[in-house]
């Protein structure tokens, strides 16, 4: 009997106009989404070779370290172009990039193109904003009416007059309407997957495919949660038009109002510092250390009968003389080694307690978001996608780390080099990359490993089938005691 | 007989469940949305505050060879929050910038220091998604079975029965589906307003207060072209389901993705070339220039060793030749500038037109949406939108030049007093009875005629699809069958 019922809800879906809506939106939208963002991805990728070989090329060419150390040159480091970001669009909605890392400024976005303001103020809909929001709507269209539309055409009375149990009339409406719905999107989203795979230069390896298929279960989940609340409304109702009311005010209300505020209800709960706050007390700290360290110099020069200007008149170039001021160069560089040092470390103190309380924010903002189903399965799609919030401190903390080695690693050098000169004495100094240790570090990002994927996504999937289960319960329940006349 | 219509109309929605829904909705997210925003308005213009205070601070122990030649020192030209953004976010998501302008590098945008990434997953809703998105759903669901939804009903057939005009029932029904979906709107959107100025810092100017006004009534024309597209669908469609399908349909072509892909068709149609090439011709050019200069200073150094070899041990004359050389070099420095800025214009030139063309054909493409049409006005006549960005450019671009000649004069104006004898000047911008302070940066925005020519092309589209939707609701509703 199950099998007749949800063959029945099949057909009347296949000839329904949604059906033919709901295939031509998924496979137009779906397309064209993947179309266009594969396209960008295969640019950026482009751009970024070329921009990690000018980079390279520069670290490859320096001859002395000075410009890391002493100059500060910033090191453009890329943050590599995630072809995940074809289906996710994450936190970030520039795909690449690179970062300005320095031995004396803090880390900071490197220069980037304009783009087209349109592309702000209208961004692009990636996967999971379809099925977020055009899929979650689908998902309402199919199910408002399934048990009060089928009260007020009369049908309803009709078959329960035969004796098939109430639970599975629902369950075969369920099945059917939930079949007719996801397999257009799963067959669209396979064609989608072919196209971006046929593109030059796009390729996932085992983990990514891995973490897509983990997403797409998540969208099968998600909209399994929202069809679930539109039967459960369809059930409640005794009128499709009062259903299709209170499912699009729902919709409006967890699908766009929710996850729009939950930000700013945390921030009213949980304030932080303002940025700008933590810029002066990290300017203070800079300035602090600074004139601390040109105390030093200036009573280093006293002791060593290094006078104002001294410069003027020094018989530059003639040994012994020089020796002095070779002493001097050591000194100093030491010095800024570790006033270097001890600034990032101020910096990393004043810092901890801002990011800390936003760690406790973000937390906070998924927790309320959490209410709403698509929040679960944007948050929970992004981590996955290696494109979330979690990403994003991962790639910071990982990058501070790397300043903090760059630092040491280019005043080490630059105090190596001065020793070097000292003892090279008349002659030119000799060529650093030659001579030099080690290399200069290069970054290399680290993803985490495969488990923290599913960990991170576990509690979003596990919410999101809660919901399912629990909607569909609720409408077996009402629908045990529904009035069929 | 047209106001009793118009009144059975208004007391139909009255009593409705989707009026109180809109009402629900427009009262909690419109109050939420607006002291949201404006609260993030009050801290940006705080923290504003405070940084330009205290640059103005630090500026004040420049000396204009740092300005000239201090390499990857900067100047920050701060952009005042505005507070039309609390309604309108714009194409930029972050409300007032601080960009760091050196007189030897094109500008580049500030860091905006850590902030919670969940805004930037979902952005902040403002008056225009609400109005947009959310509001225009509303109509929707007013409008969808405004004639269907009265045939199933059998009411139509009755109504029509009378000796009333076609015309005047479907104009009644306009009428009053119109001020009933728009009465809620009005009502917290004056909530919402009177909120805002509520809070502490925040204030509009008269100007300011027309300009929200203006997009208001694009807001209010922009629904009632969508109400009008539903009450069509309506008249076209047998029953309520059916209409509400296609609307619904519709409504998520219309927008959700038409502005979103008109972008990335205008991409594809006109591309913009890669900034690469830019970049690289950039480069090129400035290594010219350090060229020029090296060679330039060599013949400056050349003639100041020989004008100090002929004072002989005349100090004065020794000192005087040193700082002629120095304000000749500044000269030159002058002349260097302005050949390396027209040489970045002349670069950047062909792609700023590219870039141009691509954000109008955007325009044009996405025009097909009338949501597009009421975010791309209502964003310029909060000057908020593409306009405001390539003007802010253009002005930080003059700035650039401001700071450089100012660096110029500065610099020659202290070598000027060490010439006339006074050696103990400081050599800091600024100092001394005829020294002139840092200029800072001051953003001009447009004229109010300005914002009306922007918002012109939209307004009109918006004005002709409700006028056609409704000529082709008339049309079809005079033919339409009521049993």
């Amino acid at each position: 009997m199950l099998g007749s019922l949800i063959k029945k809800e099949i057909l009347e879906h296949l000839m329904s106009l949604r059906f033919a809506i709901a295939c031509v939106l998924c496979l137009v939208v779906i397309l064209c989404s993947v179309f266009v963002r594969a396209r960008d991805f295969v640019q950026v990728l482009d751009d970024q070779r070329q921009e990690t070989k000018m980079a390279n090329q520069w670290l490859d060419d320096l001859r002395e370290p000075w410009a890391l150390g002493w100059s500060g040159r910033p090191i453009a480091v890329p943050r590599l172009a995630n072809p995940m970001k074809v289906f996710v669009r994450g936190v970030r909605s520039d795909n690449g990039g690179a970062v300005n890392v320095s031995t004396r400024t803090r880390l900071e976005p490197s220069y980037r193109p304009v783009s087209s303001p349109a592309v702000v103020l209208f961004p692009p809909i990636d996967l999971v904003t379809f099925v977020g929001v055009i899929l979650s709507l689908m998902a309402l269209v199919f199910g408002y009416d399934a048990v009060c539309g089928e009260k007020e055409r009369g049908t309803l009375r009709l078959m329960l007059s035969y004796s098939v149990p109430r639970r599975t009339v629902l369950l075969a409406k369920w099945i059917g309407g939930y079949v007719t719905l996801i397999v257009p999107f799963l067959l669209a989203a396979a064609v989608g997957i072919v196209v971006v795979m046929i593109q030059p230069d796009v390729s996932l390896d085992g983990g990514q495919w891995a973490r897509l298929g983990a997403i797409l279960g998540l969208a099968t989940v998600y909209v399994a949660a929202v069809y679930s609340l539109a039967v459960y409304v369809s059930v409640l109702t005794r009128k499709a038009a009062t259903s299709v009311m209170v499912l699009l005010s729902l919709w409006v209300v967890l699908v766009l109002v929710v996850p729009n505020l939950a930000p700013h209800a945390s921030g009213v709960l949980h304030p932080i510092p303002t940025a700008g706050e933590m810029e002066k007390q990290r300017e203070a700290a800079r300035k602090e250390i600074d004139q601390r360290t040109r105390a030093l110099t200036k009573a280093w020069d006293e002791q060593n009968g290094f006078g104002d200007k001294w410069w003027e008149g020094f018989p530059w170039g003639k040994w012994p003389e020089m020796e002095r001021v070779y002493a001097r160069w050591i000194f100093q560089t030491d010095m800024n080694s570790k006033a270097r040092a001890e600034t990032f470390e101020a910096w990393e103190r004043i810092d901890a307690p801002r990011r800390r309380q936003l760690d406790q924010q973000v937390t906070l903002t998924r927790w309320i978001g959490r209410v709403s189903p698509f929040s679960c399965f944007a948050y929970a799609s992004t981590e996955l996608a290696d494109a979330g919030v979690l990403y994003d401190r991962r790639l910071d903390d990982q990058l501070r780390a790397y300043q903090r080695d760059l630092t040491a690693y280019a005043w080490r050098e630059c105090l190596f080099m001065e020793h070097k000169g000292l003892e090279a004495r008349d002659k030119d100094y000799p060529d650093w990359r030659k001579v030099r240790e080690a290399g200069i570090p290069r970054f290399a990002y680290v993803p985490p490993a495969a488990g923290d994927y599913l960990r991170v996504a576990a509690i979003d999937g596990g919410i999101l089938a809660g919901m399912a289960v629990l909607f569909f319960f609720l409408a077996t329940v009402t629908f045990l005691r529904y009035d069929v006349r | 007989m047209f106001l009793h219509l118009v009144r059975k109309e208004l007391l139909e929605h009255l009593m409705s469940l989707r009026f109180a829904i809109a009402c629900v909705l427009c009262l909690v997210v419109i109050l939420c949305s607006v002291f949201v925003r404006t609260q993030d308005y009050v801290q940006v213009l705080e923290d504003y505050r405070l940084d330009e205070q205290a640059s103005r601070g630090r500026l004040q122990s420049v000396s204009p060879w740092q300005i000239l030649w201090g390499g990857r020192y900067y100047v920050p030209a701060y952009l005042a929050p505005n507070p039309m953004k609390v309604f309108v976010r714009g194409v930029e998501s972050q409300n007032g910038q601080a960009v760091n302008v050196t007189v030897t590098e094109p500008f580049r945008p500030g860091h905006t220091g850590l902030v919670n990434p969940a805004t930037v997953l979902f952005p902040t809703m403002d008056l225009v998604s609400f109005v947009g998105i959310i509001l225009s759903l509303i109509a929707v669901v007013f409008g969808y079975d405004a004639v269907c939804g009265e045939k199933e009903r059998g009411t139509l057939r009755l109504m029509l029965s009378y000796s009333v005009p076609r015309h005047t029932v479907l104009l009644a029904k306009w009428v009053g589906g119109g001020i009933m979906l728009l009465r809620p709107v009005l009502l917290t959107g004056l909530a919402g307003s009177v909120l805002a100025i509520t809070q502490r810092e925040m204030s509009l100017s008269g100007e300011q207060w027309v300009r929200l006004a203006a997009v208001a009534g694009l807001g209010a024309l922009y629904i009632t072209a969508i109400f009008t597209m539903a009450m069509y669908v309506s008249t076209l469609t047998r029953n309520s389901a059916t209409s509400v399908m296609l609307l619904l349909s519709g409504w998520v072509v219309l927008v959700l993705i038409v502005p979103n892909v008109a972008p990335h068709v205008a991409r594809m149609i006109a591309p913009v070339s890669p900034a690469g090439d830019g970049e690289r011709a950039r480069l090129a050019k400035e290594r010219e220039v350090i060229e020029k200069g090296r060679s330039r200073e060599q013949a400056i150094k050349t003639k100041t060793i020989a004008a100090m070899v002929l004072a002989g041990s005349n100090e004065q004359k020794r000192m005087q030749a040193q700082i002629n050389a120095q304000i000749e070099m500044m000269d030159y420095t002058l002349e260097l500038y302005d050949e390396l800025y027209d040489a970045w214009d002349r670069i950047a030139a062909p792609q700023r037109r590219e870039m141009d063309r691509q954000i109008a054909l955007t325009r044009w493409i996405a025009r097909a949406s009338p949501f597009a049409c009421f975010a791309y006005a209502s964003s310029e006549i909060a000057d908020a939108g593409a306009s405001h960005r390539r003007r802010y450019y253009d002005q930080l671009r003059g700035y650039q030049e401001d700071l450089l000649q100012y660096g110029h004069d500065e610099a020659v104006r202290i070598l000027r007093r060490n010439l006339e004898g006074e050696t103990t000047a400081r050599r800091t911008a600024g100092a001394g009875p005829d020294g002139k302070p840092v200029p800072a940066f001051r953003y001009v925005s447009p004229a109010a005629r300005e914002y009306l020519e922007m918002a012109a092309v939209d307004t009109g589209i918006l004005a002709v699809l409700t006028v056609l939707f409704f000529l082709l609701t008339y049309l079809t509703f005079l033919r339409y069958d009521v049993r």
